[in-house]
């Protein structure tokens, strides 16, 4: 599939700190890419560099093999970013901050009305369009920043989070929407709400002091760890002596205590098994075994443990 | 846009202050220097006199607020600015049309004085005398504009801006010719003053005034010195929204 976005050895430094370091990769047209990590990993920054608000220190950043510091006025027009803070005129409606971009970009009235009339039907804000912008919630404010930067039709759509400050309703319409424009936009977006990310991506690239460390789809990153499992088992009572014990179990892998809950992952189920028989003496109050998520995952590589 | 909706929306307030402002500004200056310095030096009665430099005056006061809320207010806040200087257009155009945009406005709050300070006074200008008038309020809003953008994107605290702001009004006031003739400061003073860049388009006025004579070269250099400042201020910009 064709690049919509490459980054070719992209470095960014702040005073002595490297924020990015020498970054290499490409996203495809259409797809639907999600940035992960840690505060302070570089996403934010990536975020800027994509959009053309920040340059990088050396590397290229191209997108749809333009390269954005060479070819700067046309870049822009295919590029639609939407940072984590409110940043509409607080003094306007919300449709005339809409207009106000478009205008910008010299789209036509009437498109643009079409434009706005059919994402915020999308997005269920319809009636909000007149109000002004300070008397509105962030939530509301979030959704016209997306519709802002879809009222010039852009091909590559950067998020930083999306749906911030959004109601669940508002989630499930903005992701409703984001996922019906993949395949004709390229979006990026940088977010920490994982479970959003997990029902939506078609790759997730995980970043940690400016590198990336996975990238991939969610189903591949738990490859290595798919026959793993989460479990937790609650006892009355888990004394230091117990914990110890179920802890020295060899296929018990990263455990874990939270008060009376024993927390280990496991390869099979038989695992949960040796740890019961360990402890049949002891009065158990609750069990818990799920798949491990992309959460598991971070926590893992971010602890710098892994799980094999 | 914003300037159409606050228009809109504020119509009464706005009014009123464009009505308010000349007002104002003509009883505290004109008539209490009147009485002081009686007549210019070249003879005319001060009231007379001092009615070009109050246009001047008073459409430097409309030029401040609006440059000061979209290159200072809204960038420290991060807002719209960040949005207008991601869309593909150069930062000197952007800068550029800033200035022609809130230096178009501040030309009609000048005109609107003139009618304003006719119900006070006799008003001696001619068409042509007026034409000129403002195509050297143009320049001045230009270089003025530019002078304003600089420091809103060099500082980024309000009390500073504002501390400095302040010795710029000074500066419009007594120090431009508008109100107070050069000839009334020290010859040293006089020769500084004259050779800073914003009183220069009142002088040229003033010499038309007096000699029928258009100085288009220094109008032309001052017109070339205000479009280097827009792409200077178009540089500053870029940098300013990095950090």
């Amino acid at each position: 599939m064709e690049a919509s976005i490459t980054l070719k050895k992209v470095g960014k430094k702040v005073g002595d700190k490297t924020i990015l370091a020498g970054l290499s990769f490409g996203i495809e047209r259409g797809s639907l890419v999600a940035i992960v990590g840690v505060n302070d990993a570089g996403k934010t920054t990536l975020l800027k560099l994509l959009s053309g608000y920040d340059k990088p220190n050396y590397g290229q950043v191209f997108i749809h093999g333009l390269d954005m510091n060479k070819r700067r006025q046309a870049t822009r027009n295919l590029i639609g970013y939407v940072p984590h803070e409110n940043d509409l005129d607080p003094w306007l409606t919300l449709e005339q901050n809409i207009r106000f971009t478009a205008n910008l970009y010299r789209i036509p009235q009437s498109i643009a009305t079409d434009r706005i009339n059919r994402f915020a039907k999308k997005l269920n804000f319809s009636s909000y369009l007149k109000e002004i912008t300070m008397n509105v919630s962030h939530g509301i404010q979030k959704k016209t920043m997306l519709i802002r930067e879809l009222v010039h039709d852009p091909d590559v759509l950067v998020l930083d989070e999306p749906t911030g400050y959004m109601d669940a309703e508002s989630i499930r319409l903005t992701w409703d929407l984001l996922k019906e424009l993949k395949g004709t936009k390229t979006i990026i977006y940088v977010s920490n709400a994982l479970a959003e990310i997990e029902q939506s991506h078609d790759r997730i690239l995980v970043f940690h002091d400016g590198r990336i460390l996975m990238d991939g789809h969610l189903d591949k990153l738990l490859e290595s760890t798919m026959d793993y499992h989460q479990f937790q088992v609650e006892f009355e009572i888990l004394s230091d002596d117990l914990y110890k014990k179920l802890s020295k179990i060899p296929t018990v892998v990263s455990p874990n205590r939270l008060d009376n809950i024993f927390h280990f992952y496991g390869r099979n189920r038989t695992v949960f098994f040796d740890v019961i028989r360990s402890a049949s003496d002891e009065l158990m109050i609750d069990l818990n075994v799920k798949k491990l998520g992309l959460r598991d995952l971070l926590d893992s590589e971010f602890a710098g443990r892994g799980l094999d | 846009m914003r300037r159409v909706w606050l228009w809109k929306n504020r119509l009464i307030s706005s009014i009123g202050i464009i009505f308010i402002l000349p007002v104002l500004v003509y009883i505290l200056i004109t008539s209490s220097l009147k009485n002081i310095l009686g007549q210019s030096l070249s003879g005319i009665p001060y009231e007379i006199w001092v009615i070009p430099g109050l246009i001047f005056i008073i459409s430097s006061l409309g030029l401040f607020p609006l440059l000061y809320r979209d290159f200072f207010d809204l960038r420290v806040h991060k807002k719209v600015i960040v949005n207008v200087a991601l869309a593909p257009y150069e930062k000197r155009n952007l800068v550029g049309s800033y200035i022609f945009v809130a230096g178009l406005e501040a030309m009609i709050m000048g005109l609107i004085s003139i009618f304003v300070f006719a119900g006070f006074t006799q008003i001696s200008l001619g068409l042509m005398e007026i034409f000129v008038l403002f195509s050297c309020l143009g320049l001045y809003l230009f270089l003025l504009g530019n002078l304003f953008i600089s420091i809103a994107l060099i500082i980024d605290t309000v009390t500073t801006l504002f501390l400095i702001t302040a010795m710029i009004f000074t500066l419009i006031f007594f120090g431009n010719g508008f109100i107070i003739e050069f000839g009334f400061f020290s010859a040293e003073m006089e020769a500084i003053l004259k050779w800073q860049p914003i009183s220069i388009p009142f002088q040229i006025f003033q010499n038309y005034y007096r000699s029928g004579l258009f100085d288009w070269k220094i109008f032309s250099g001052m017109f070339a010195l205000s479009g280097l400042w827009v792409i200077a201020n178009g540089s500053i910009l870029k940098r300013r929204l990095i950090h």
